[in-house]
């Protein structure tokens, strides 16, 4: 998803779920911040760089195709942006290589976004923010993996849009990175196809382009694991039920609900505003920012500021190191790192070394602990 | 281009460089020396290929890809480790067969990318006329067979010369965050 989605409509799904004005920015700043939050930018502020949510594309250019390289891009990919649905999906006459693989394809609904929602329950707006981009993500890029693989993740020329009276169109793809897409043509942009099996063009929907990011957008295809059966991705359906979810999921981190349940969505909040929001998912263009910004305004009555990617940066930089965690952005890195850390400690116990070896995750006091002892060892991780 | 793919342009580009010279100074040694780096390059190419098939293209839609490509590559690489012993023209023969094709592909696959609109779509239309170029002038030069090898030294030197300054050049790649 892009921003129009993970800081507006996260701004809106929040204020509809209970959430004041401020507290609704600070979760849609965080929801949003897991797209920026790179190694290089934890480096600028000092900060664990373990905590990384994100990666530049620089940093995967310079990234390797060893073991290791991947285990990291997988680490950060499947955490955040595509959480796996089920890690122990049955898969019959496959090595075990391709089995570890097939089992990190991302979907809504799964045991692991449940366990997302329940981790950041009490831990501040900070964790409910990366919690909602966790669960948005799951509806936008579902069927695709965060780990490069070429056999989960390639499409090919059998692309097709559906548009809303029915008809199809073949989509053409290009590779020209400075070229915008054309909606009127269905021309659209996607990463060169790539025979290795690691290459990151092989990672998550880059071989679909931006379309799983569109929320107007119905295509089918067939995804590379399908075994050549028809996808038909409905992004209005998908985008619905990803708002519907985030309100039900942040009534319950509010309190509101007891416990939180997968296929459950807000019916009672929404219901008022139900098709203003269908008719911004609708809509046909490539950013939706200014109808969600306005829809969200409209909402609280309050002024919603342009996203700024260094609002608390400097609040971190100057904080003491002891009251670094009691800052927007301590307690954001370490929300990041309990996610990552129970995230691999899953994949890792469904016997899957996709994402590398990993300690039991009473994270953030172990990890911190343990970054604190590496700092003094002269390691800076 | 990743960095280790940028590390293992440039040093393919220094060894097809070295090749070109040693060819060039012991023309009767250097050609069996090119078959063998080929016929092995393209043996363990074709494997690759085929055990990628076997281990997880089996089951991915298109997967059939790299199955035909794995033994079309490994025979390839067993017809050519089969021509040490046959005369030397004929390897030469073989050899600059593999160029022209080589050559044509790279042409093709420039105007297909000039019609997707990636970037590096000159260069590599450069490089495939060069090739087709060498190509033919050998055939022209055929009955001398030290001028056949010398053209077939510069495109070799050529080559490496190109695949060096892939290794520096910036890509600028689509890639969907």
């Amino acid at each position: 998803m892009q921003k129009d989605f993970h800081y507006y409509a996260t701004y809106a799904a929040a204020f509809l779920a209970g959430y004041d004005h401020e507290d609704s920015l600070r979760i849609a700043y965080c929801a949003q911040f897991v797209d920026e939050c790179s190694a290089s930018l934890l480096r600028k502020l000092k900060a664990p760089r373990i905590a990384a949510t994100t990666q530049l594309q620089l940093e995967l250019m310079d990234a390797n195709s060893d073991i290791l390289s991947l285990q990291d891009i997988t680490r950060i990919w499947a955490s955040f942006h595509f959480l796996p649905r089920d890690l122990y999906a049955v898969r019959g006459g496959c090595t075990r290589h391709y089995r570890s693989k097939f089992r990190l394809i991302c979907g809504p609904n799964g045991d692991m976004i449940k366990r997302t929602v329940e981790l950041s329950r009490n831990k501040g707006a900070e964790a409910t923010g990366i919690a909602m981009h966790v669960l948005a993500d799951t509806w936008a890029h579902a069927n695709f993996a965060g780990t490069p693989s070429l056999a989960i993740n390639n499409t090919d020329y059998h692309f097709y849009e559906i548009f809303p009276d029915g008809s199809e169109k073949l989509i053409r793809f290009n590779h020209n990175p400075i070229s915008k897409d054309d909606l009127e043509k269905s021309a659209y942009t996607n990463s060169l196809y790539q025979s290795n099996e690691n290459s990151i063009m092989n990672l998550g929907h880059g071989r679909a382009g931006h379309l799983p990011d569109y929320s107007f957008c119905k295509f089918k295809y067939l995804p590379a694991w399908g075994g050549y059966k028809e996808l038909v991705k409905d992004n209005p359906s998908d985008y619905n039920h990803a708002f519907r979810q985030m309100v039900y999921a942040m009534r319950y981190l509010r309190g509101e609900e007891k416990s939180f349940y997968v296929g459950i969505y807000d019916k009672t909040a929404v219901q008022d505003h139900e098709e203003e929001i269908d008719s911004i998912i609708r809509k046909r263009r490539t950013d939706a920012e200014a109808d969600w910004k306005a829809f969200g305004e409209k909402l609280s009555g309050r002024e919603i500021p342009d996203y700024d990617i260094n609002a608390f940066q400097q609040e971190y930089m100057d904080a003491a190191e002891e009251e670094k965690d009691n800052t927007v952005l301590g307690r954001f890195i370490n929300a990041a790192i309990a996610q990552k850390s129970m995230v691999t400690s899953c994949i890792y116990r469904s016997k899957n070394m996709l994402a590398g070896y990993t300690i039991d995750p009473r994270p953030t006091e172990q990890i911190k602990a343990f970054l604190k002892s590496a700092k003094i060892g002269g390691e800076d991780l | 281009m990743s960095k280790t793919q940028r590390i293992s342009s440039f040093f393919t580009g220094l060894l097809m460089m070295a090749a070109a010279v040693f060819m060039t100074v012991y023309p009767e040694e250097g050609y069996i020396l090119i078959i063998v780096i080929l016929s092995l390059g393209l043996m363990i190419r074709g494997i690759r290929s085929i055990i990628y098939y076997i281990t997880m293209g089996i089951h991915m839609v298109g997967g059939r890809r790299s199955l035909y490509s794995g033994i079309l590559i490994l025979d390839l690489g067993l017809f050519t480790a089969n021509l040490s012993d046959v005369p030397r023209i004929y390897v030469l023969l073989y050899l600059l067969g593999i160029h022209l094709f080589s050559g044509l592909v790279d042409m093709l696959n420039a105007m297909d990318e000039r019609k997707l609109g990636a970037g590096h779509w000159r260069l590599k239309l450069s490089s495939g006329i060069v090739n087709i170029f060498i190509g033919l002038s050998c055939l022209i030069f055929i009955r001398y067979a030290n001028s056949v090898v010398y053209i077939y030294c510069l495109g070799l030197f050529y080559n490496g010369i190109m695949k060096m300054v892939d290794a520096f050049r910036k890509t600028s790649m689509v890639y969907i965050q």
